[in-house]
């Protein structure tokens, strides 16, 4: 018996394209209304499968399946556990508040709203697709309306030392990913050539008990191929650069959610290739522990507001990598609660830094000074957002993190030592920018700067909402997600008792 | 005599079409007619007909959509077996009327502004045509040949058929000189096999089929058999502008007349892998280790060379010139793999491929005729002055990338999955590598059209015909992207038919 | 294993009320939260009923707690432990827990916070009264007070952790709280930050501590403090385990207690509101660090280098601080320094093993420093912010209440019987005297030094302030409001009695209830003996160090220059520079960690991307640029090449046949 809702959950951002194309470029107000309207929806049926899920718990309960291609067997095949259920969330409520945040643009409205939809359609589907193909099918097209979105709606900046535009930003990012895709398309082609079970069905591959010489050696393929995407150093300055460049919400989305791509991507690829993640998970360790330490010192460095957000995406994704790295339920589930913590966090810090920006005209960090005076709740839901990078209990980034250190330290207790060291660090800069920008004595020139407005607010609400909502409440989360996991992390295990 | 009547009945299309190209030329020399739209609809009326009795023709378990399982196949020789009619050359038929009929549309008011003498244009496409259908269902070299020269001539004619002499001239000469030579080594390709065959006593010497046998027989060529098939592969290569053998190609589309160029780039491209298939499928019988190893190297070559050099073209025609090289490079990865799949997915990359050639020329068309500018960086701002052709040509170009959504996606995911098969990751990790560098330029191209501003803000128009070309090819672009199933079963049947023995 | 679970299912229900003492004040801090952007006057109504209600949960707690006598002197139990039997949830093969542990130590704890919580909050509502933010102000006070009694009753390192964590907040933002001052954002900031560095040794220690063992119920690890104490008696933990864990474990306590080398935040923190000082600062918060680590009491008696550690940081940390506060001439300043120096005292007692008398000198130096600050808050809510102590004097006149109470607070904090400090302070020479530890001697030598020391600094203070001639004119000085004088005096009586009543009268009820397990590998004193040298000794220093300040500070006996001179101008100046240590963090800061990180970002830029990203690109357009060449756009080129690429591609077909060219 098919359910439709996760088929509807790609539909009904199609629908929401195909009305938006339909109707002539002047009348902005409709397009808004109706991109509106349909985030809500999908804002709401993502909320609904991951309620649900965490309800039942039942794995199969969504499953939907189609043929697509009868040559090669490619199946359309769409199913969630409470891992890409989580992602599915993060995916609804990032997608809703973008696009309420985006709704200040003025230029190109429609064009933005296609490409972003396209890129929401993307996301949507890598997370609900139990089909290697469709997974990396959506995977690209998640990548393809990026260059755009950056080159035509972006920011270009200039420093002192170095300036960046934003058509270098996105072509980096445009490149760097699809050279990392590249590494993608020969480990599922050799996957599927060698598992010979004729099906790109991740069930089937996991099946197939695929030969250690060959995961081994096509592991470390979909490792760094997925990992550039989490933004894994050294392949990681795409990520800060076109962050900076691009739009508010995009950057949400971005940092939000597609840098989970490529963790949840590693995440799968350990199902079907157990033995090339036991090979290889020291190298994922030790790079993870690097993006975290290198992240946070090169965010300390920064003297513009959206790169140090950015440098700090790149230091928390290597949280998510480490967690990945241990293996062991607690770490890997704690670095899925991480993805969805710094998804709902970045997403926050990008909003607020697009408000900020948008007042204030500048993301240098030196001139601005004292703003929780004149936009006192913008300020106060900055600071929420840093105390949860800086890991602080009661908001969603701790339990990950405990999670996480915890897990690390079964394995190996020196990384894990480092990620603690890391989120002291954070803690550094994030209270250095905080007192720098928002505290301390105000400069007439912001001096009476409005506060956020209701379009800002809202999604900036919701996004504070889930934050504290998960730090009150893991256990909510901690539960969805704790089953898959325990099933993902046996089936691993359960490959070498056998062998 | 008896036998010909007979088999005529076979030909239907063929003569039509031939039949048409005269009456067309005819009309063109004979009478004055001063409205645009009359020969090419004279012409594309014939066409369409001509496709729609293709489409229903059904020969024996023949069909372009053949559905019935693929072991019942069988082909139907004529003429002694000079032709071959199987789903294979019906496919191929069908698909150059369908070109054909997208290259006549498009170039209408080319063909008003930039050319002279529009009866010997749209005849001689529709001539050319003709000698692609013979080239597809050619079961020999000679008729082979025939088929090959029937489409050269009447291209060395179309390419020279432009209104400013210095530059068609130049181009015109070029690409007469340098066919004429290679036709001339494919002659003598053909004599030197046909030799080797003779001295091992095979009969019909010059069948396809009997160049298999003969390759199942010796494992080892002897040096005038492979001197004459490299001869050959000269030949073919130089038709699809297969390194090395692509230098005329960028020069040609420079100096020919735009839709000609895509013509060029799309429909007789078309025509020379479809030659190249049968050939090879029958050269590769047996274990021939090193030919695949040469392929391989023609095909990296080909890959790398356009695709490298495309980055550094100023000029939108020679870009696209060279990315269709490279193309023709993952076709040559297809045919090194020489398998049903690999056809299957050489078929289904070049179909699309062929759409995304023709709305890119379609877009390049409308912009030329009239602006009359040929850089990149004057179509900067397109996105602004005619949204219409900039998100056009941009699923275009994105599509030949190789990005989900699109045809280029899937057919190359199928091409390089065959590929893999076969053992050949190297040749696919090539590849893929290229298709990354291939998007370095065509983001450029699009950077051009969004970001940057127009030089000159006058808005660019689009008439009906020009709008009905792009969104049909859009449609193939995207629709064979988002469900490739629906047209699988002709390709499928089309794919296995060349490998019938 | 679970033994301790038995005595939790006979245990009295009714503790299980303690809850509501914290939920309360979150209900307060998320109510006054809400209204604190609106103009509601009076919602510190909120926060006092709220403390009222916790008081009366203390007393309850305290009484049904007294009244069970099957837990006292037992030693293979910690207290009372709530839902501490099932784990809260089991995630991989981690269990966590969730309850309270309920013994002596908390129950101090409790009554500690709660009163002098409720007293601060009173005494806020007029000190703060024409402060504009004063609801956000309130809810800050209930946030921290809400996360101390969750680190008080936590049974859990984990949840401990995050207490610890939230305390921290609820000082960074209390201390920031006039965030347009910038020297209260950075000293906000500065506090965090240096806590943050001890909570890395906690947050390891913790793990450490955590996962090294296998408990009965098959997990690997459990956060669970009476399993872990258990597995320690039970010898679960190899030696080096321990140790790292014990050390590391200190470490946040070093952070959070201000001990030296990570004292320097909380003399800066005094930036803060003086309530906030009096509660966060001086009672509570600080002596967090204190609590852990005579919770953990049991692992560093194992664990003996950790307690070395331990005894030695905290009598540095003692000497040190007292000498700082001796010529800083900030009132609140020295306050700061002496409570600084009073923790050292405290981790000192522990380390001698006098665990209950630390916990005795916690209780007593809460009260009488609480009343010190808030007899300063007096001072400077009439001198209008004024704090420099050589701006002051004669104030006995002016606020006759003020100048009583902070007298007895500081006889108390010299030691002068009867007042509390004295019997917690001799309780721990005591300690160290009779505690089978090594350097007996020399530890005794020094804390006598250092109760010559606290006196001095305590007259020093008491005689600029309120005795000595005033250098300056006071415009409209008044004796502070009621409501700001009935919670000094009540925090007065404490200082009085709080001694007599815990170690005279009730001793051996009240004693046993700061009363921890442990295994005797120490003998730490758990009553107050009355050991007469021992009082002469302490009490004489202590009346020396009085007499001393007198004559040095009031009749100036001795002229000042002489200490502008020679080895004391030296010692003078290295003392009030704070033995640059300040100087010396601020070094590292911009010569280490801002060099460390713009090298590294340099290097992201130049190497990482310059060089690995763009360079491929560069090199493949350089390349097409010379690929171009090959078009030269002459026919016979053309023709050339095709001819040798034919012949080319025969010799490569010759190769690969025969493996040889020709």
């Amino acid at each position: 018996m098919d359910s439709w809702i996760l088929p509807l959950i790609l539909i009904v951002p199609v629908i929401t394209l195909l009305a938006i194309l339909f109707i002539p470029k002047n009348n902005d107000e409709t397009i808004k209304n109706i991109t509106i309207f349909g985030s809500a929806i999908s804002g709401i049926l993502s909320l609904y499968v991951f309620m649900a899920f965490a309800q039942t718990r039942d794995p199969n309960q969504f499953d939907f399946s189609m043929v697509w291609l009868r040559n090669l067997s490619i199946r359309l095949d769409f199913g969630v556990d409470g891992i890409s259920a989580l992602m599915v969330l993060l995916v609804g409520i990032v997608y809703l508040t973008g696009t309420l945040i985006s709704c200040k643009i003025t230029e190109r409205i429609k064009e933005f709203f296609i490409l972003y939809i396209l890129l929401i359609i993307g996301v949507y589907g890598v997370f609900i697709s139990q089909d290697l193909f469709f997974f990396f099918f959506f995977y690209e097209l998640a990548v393809v309306p990026m260059y755009l979105l950056i080159a035509v709606w972006g920011h270009s900046s200039e420093f002192e030392t170095f300036n960046r535009t934003k058509e270098y930003g996105a072509l980096k990012l445009m490149l760097v990913l699809v050279a990392s895709s590249v590494l993608i398309w020969i480990g599922i082609l050799s996957t599927f050539v060698v598992a010979n079970q004729n099906s790109f069905l991740f069930k089937d591959l996991i099946d197939a008990n695929i030969g250690n010489d060959f995961q081994i050696f096509i592991f470390p393929f979909f490792l760094i191929g997925f990992g550039v995407l989490a933004g894994l150093w050294p392949f990681h300055t795409w990520s800060p650069d076109g962050h900076v460049a691009a739009p508010t919400s995009v950057s949400m989305v971005h940092a939000g959610i597609l840098m989970k791509l490529g963790a949840y991507g590693i995440l799968r690829s350990i199902e079907f290739l157990p033995a090339g993640a036991q090979e290889w998970m020291w190298l994922l360790l030790i790079l993870g522990t690097i993006n975290v330490v290198y992240g946070a010192l090169s965010a300390m460095a920064q003297k513009d507001l959206k790169y140090v957000i950015g440098y700090s995406s790149v230091s928390h994704m290597g949280y998510v990598l480490m967690g990945l790295a241990t293996l062991n339920v607690i770490g890997v589930a704690g670095s899925v609660l991480q993805m969805f913590s710094h998804g709902i966090m970045t997403a926050l810090f990008f909003a607020l830094v697009g408000v900020i920006y948008e007042r204030t005209h500048s993301r240098d960090i030196e001139t601005l000074d004292g703003l929780i005076k004149p936009m006192g709740i913008a300020g106060t839901l900055f600071v929420i957002a840093g105390l949860t990078s800086l890991g602080l209990p009661g908001l969603s980034g701790f339990v990950a993190e405990l999670f996480i250190f915890i897990g690390v330290f079964q394995t190996n207790p020196l990384m894990a030592i480092l990620g603690v060291i890391g989120a002291a660090i954070t803690a550094v800069y994030i209270l250095r920018l905080i007192a720098r920008i928002f505290f301390g004595t105000v400069s007439e020139k912001w001096a009476n700067l409005p506060d956020i407005s209701k379009f800002e607010l809202i999604p900036s609400v919701i996004l504070a909402f889930f934050i504290v909502f998960m730090g009150v409440l893991p256990i909510y989360f901690i539960d969805a997600v704790n089953e898959s996991v325990k099933e993902l992390i046996n089936a691993y295990l359960s490959n070498f008792v056998a062998g | 005599m008896e036998n010909i009547t007979n088999n005529l009945t076979y030909l239907i299309p063929e003569i039509i079409i031939i039949a048409l190209g005269f009456i067309i030329i005819g009309i063109g020399i004979f009478t004055r007619i001063r409205n645009k739209f009359i020969l090419p609809f004279a012409s594309i009326t014939g066409l369409i007909f001509t496709a729609i009795y293709i489409t229903f023709l059904d020969i024996g378990n023949i069909h372009i959509l053949s559905t019935t399982d693929h072991n019942q196949m069988k082909d139907l020789l004529i003429y002694g077996g000079l032709l071959k009619l199987d789903s294979f050359s019906l496919l191929f038929k069908f698909i150059f009327i369908i070109l054909g009929i997208f290259v006549i549309l498009m170039s209408i008011d080319y063909v008003d502004k930039h050319v002279n003498h529009e009866g010997e244009f749209y005849g001689l496409i529709i001539l050319s045509i003709a000698g692609m259908m013979i080239m597809s269902a050619a079961n020999e070299l000679l008729t082979a040949y025939i088929g090959l020269e029937l489409l050269s001539f009447s291209l060395y004619i179309l390419v020279s058929l432009g209104n400013d002499p210095e530059k068609t001239n130049e181009s015109s000469i070029k690409y007469i000189l340098l066919g004429g030579f290679t036709s001339a080594l494919v002659l003598y390709g053909i004599s030197q096999i046909y030799t080797e065959l003779v001295k091992n006593d095979i009969v019909n010497p010059t069948f396809f089929s009997s160049i298999g046998i003969y390759a199942t027989q010796y494992e080892a060529f002897p040096p005038l058999f492979v001197f004459g098939l490299f001869l050959l592969i000269t030949g073919l290569g130089f038709k699809i502008a297969a390194a090395p053998f692509h230098t005329w190609a960028p020069d040609i589309y420079e100096g020919a007349p735009l839709p000609i160029a895509g013509y060029l780039a799309t429909a007789s491209k078309l025509a020379g892998i479809a030659l190249i298939l049968r050939i090879f499928s029958e050269i590769f019988e047996g274990s021939h280790s090193s030919l695949v190893i040469i392929v391989a190297i023609l095909a990296i070559l080909t890959m790398s060379i356009g695709n490298i050099t495309a980055i550094a073209q100023t000029k939108y025609r020679r870009l696209i010139a060279y990315s269709g090289i490279s193309h023709m490079g993952y076709i040559l990865v297809g045919l090194a793999t020489n398998t049903v799949d690999s056809y299957t997915a050489i078929i289904l990359h070049s179909i699309g491929y062929a759409f995304s050639g023709l709305v890119i020329f379609g877009v390049l068309i409308c912009f030329y005729n009239q602006t009359n500018k040929e850089n990149i960086n004057d179509l900067s701002g397109l996105y602004k002055t005619n949204s219409f052709l900039a998100v056009s040509i941009t699923i275009a170009l994105l599509s030949t990338a190789g990005l989900p959504f699109f045809v280029g996606f899937i057919s190359k995911f199928y091409l390089f999955l065959a590929a893999v098969e076969q053992d050949l990751l190297w040749l696919v990790i090539i590849a893929l590598i290229n298709s990354l560098i291939s998007l370095y330029y065509y983001l450029m191209v699009i950077k051009e059209m969004y970001v940057n501003e127009p030089d000159d803000v006058l808005a660019i128009s689009t008439n009906n015909i020009e709008k009905l070309v792009l969104i049909t090819s859009l449609i193939g672009v995207i629709g064979l992207g988002i469900y490739p199933d629906i047209i699988m079963d002709a390709i499928n049947s089309a794919s296995i038919s060349v490998f019938i023995r | 294993m679970y033994e301790l679970n038995e005595a939790a299912l006979q245990a009295p229900t009714n503790l299980g009320i303690v809850w509501w003492a914290p939920i309360l004040y979150i209900v307060s801090f998320v109510v006054l939260g809400l209204l604190s952007r609106t103009k509601i006057k009076y919602t510190y109504f909120v926060p006092i009923i709220v403390s009222f209600i916790s008081i009366g949960i203390f007393i309850t707690v305290f009484s049904t707690y007294v009244s069970h006598s099957w837990e006292r002197y037992s030693c293979d139990t910690i207290g009372v432990c709530w839902n501490g039997i099932d784990p809260w949830f089991v995630i991989g093969d981690i269990q966590m827990h969730f309850g309270a542990i309920i013994d002596g130590l908390t129950v101090t704890m409790l009554g500690l916070i709660t009163i002098v919580g409720s007293l601060v909050i009173i005494y806020s509502v007029s000190y703060m009264h024409d402060d504009p933010r004063k609801t956000w102000y309130f809810s800050c006070i209930s946030f921290f007070i809400a996360a101390m009694l969750f680190l008080v009753l936590a049974n859990n390192l984990l949840l401990i952790y995050v207490a610890w964590e939230l305390v921290g907040l609820g000082s960074y933002l209390l201390i920031g709280f006039w965030y347009g001052k910038q020297t209260a954002v950075d000293a906000a900031k500065k506090a965090f930050i240096t806590t943050r560095i001890g909570d890395v040794g906690l947050m390891v220690g913790i793990l450490i501590l955590g996962t090294s063992f296998t408990t009965s119920s098959g997990a690997i690890g459990t956060f669970h403090i009476p399993d872990i104490i258990l597995a320690a008696q039970q010898g679960m933990y190899s030696t080096s385990e321990l140790n790292w864990g014990c050390l590391l474990i200190f470490l946040g306590a070093m952070g959070k207690s201000a001990q030296f080398p990570l004292h320097i935040w909380l003399p800066d923190a005094m930036e803060g509101p003086t309530p906030v000082s009096a509660l966060i600062h001086a009672a509570t918060m600080v002596t967090a660090g204190i609590y852990l680590t005579a919770r953990l009491f049991p692992l560093y008696e194992i664990s003996t280098i950790a307690l070395t550690v331990v005894t030695v940081i905290g009598l540095i940390t003692a000497i040190i601080a007292a000498s700082m506060a001796l010529v800083m001439n900030d009132l609140k300043k020295i306050l700061a320094y002496s409570t600084v120096s009073h923790l050292g005292l405290m981790i000192f007692g522990i380390g001698t093993g006098g665990y209950a008398a630390a916990m005795l000198h916690l209780v007593a130096h809460g009260f009488s420093k609480a009343l010190l600050f808030l007899s300063a808050g007096n001072i400077m809510h009439s001198l209008h912010e004024e704090t420099d102590i050589r701006k002051m004097g004669n104030l006995r006149h002016y606020m006759p209440i003020t100048t009583i109470c902070f007298l007895i607070g500081a006889l108390s904090l010299s030691g002068i019987p009867p007042l509390s400090g004295y019997f917690s302070k001799d309780m721990l020479l005591h300690g160290v005297t009779h505690g089978k530890i090594d350097f007996t001697n020399i530890y005794f030598l020094l804390s006598l030094g250092f109760i010559f020391l606290s006196s001095l600094y305590m007259t020093r203070v008491f005689i600029l302030v309120f005795w000595s001639k005033s250098t300056t004119e006071y415009k409209d000085i008044h004796e502070a409001p009621k409501t700001m004088n009935i919670p000094i005096i009540i925090l007065t009586f404490f200082s009085i009695v709080f001694g007599i009543i815990t170690c005279l009268i009730y001793q051996d009820t009240l004693l046993d209830i700061m009363h921890l397990v442990t295994w005797g590998f120490l003998d730490t004193p758990l009553h107050f003996e009355f050991d007469l040298i021992l009082t002469i000794l302490s009490v004489g220093f202590a009346l020396s160090g009085i007499i001393a300040g007198y004559f040095l500070y009031q009749e100036n006996y001795v002229n000042k220059s002489v200490f502008n001179s020679g080895l004391f101008k030296s010692l003078n100046s290295l003392i009030s520079q704070k033995y640059y240590l300040d100087d010396a963090y601020n070094w590292i800061v911009s010569n280490v960690v801002n060099k460390v990180t713009a090298i590294v970002s340099y290097i992201d830029r130049a190497f990482v991307n310059d060089i690995g990203i763009n360079s491929p690109g560069e090199a493949i357009r350089a390349t097409s640029n010379k690929l171009r060449y090959i078009q030269t756009g002459k026919v016979y080129n053309y023709a050339l090449f095709i001819v040798l690429s034919i012949s080319v591609i025969v010799l490569i077909w010759i190769f690969l046949e025969t493996g040889k060219i020709l």
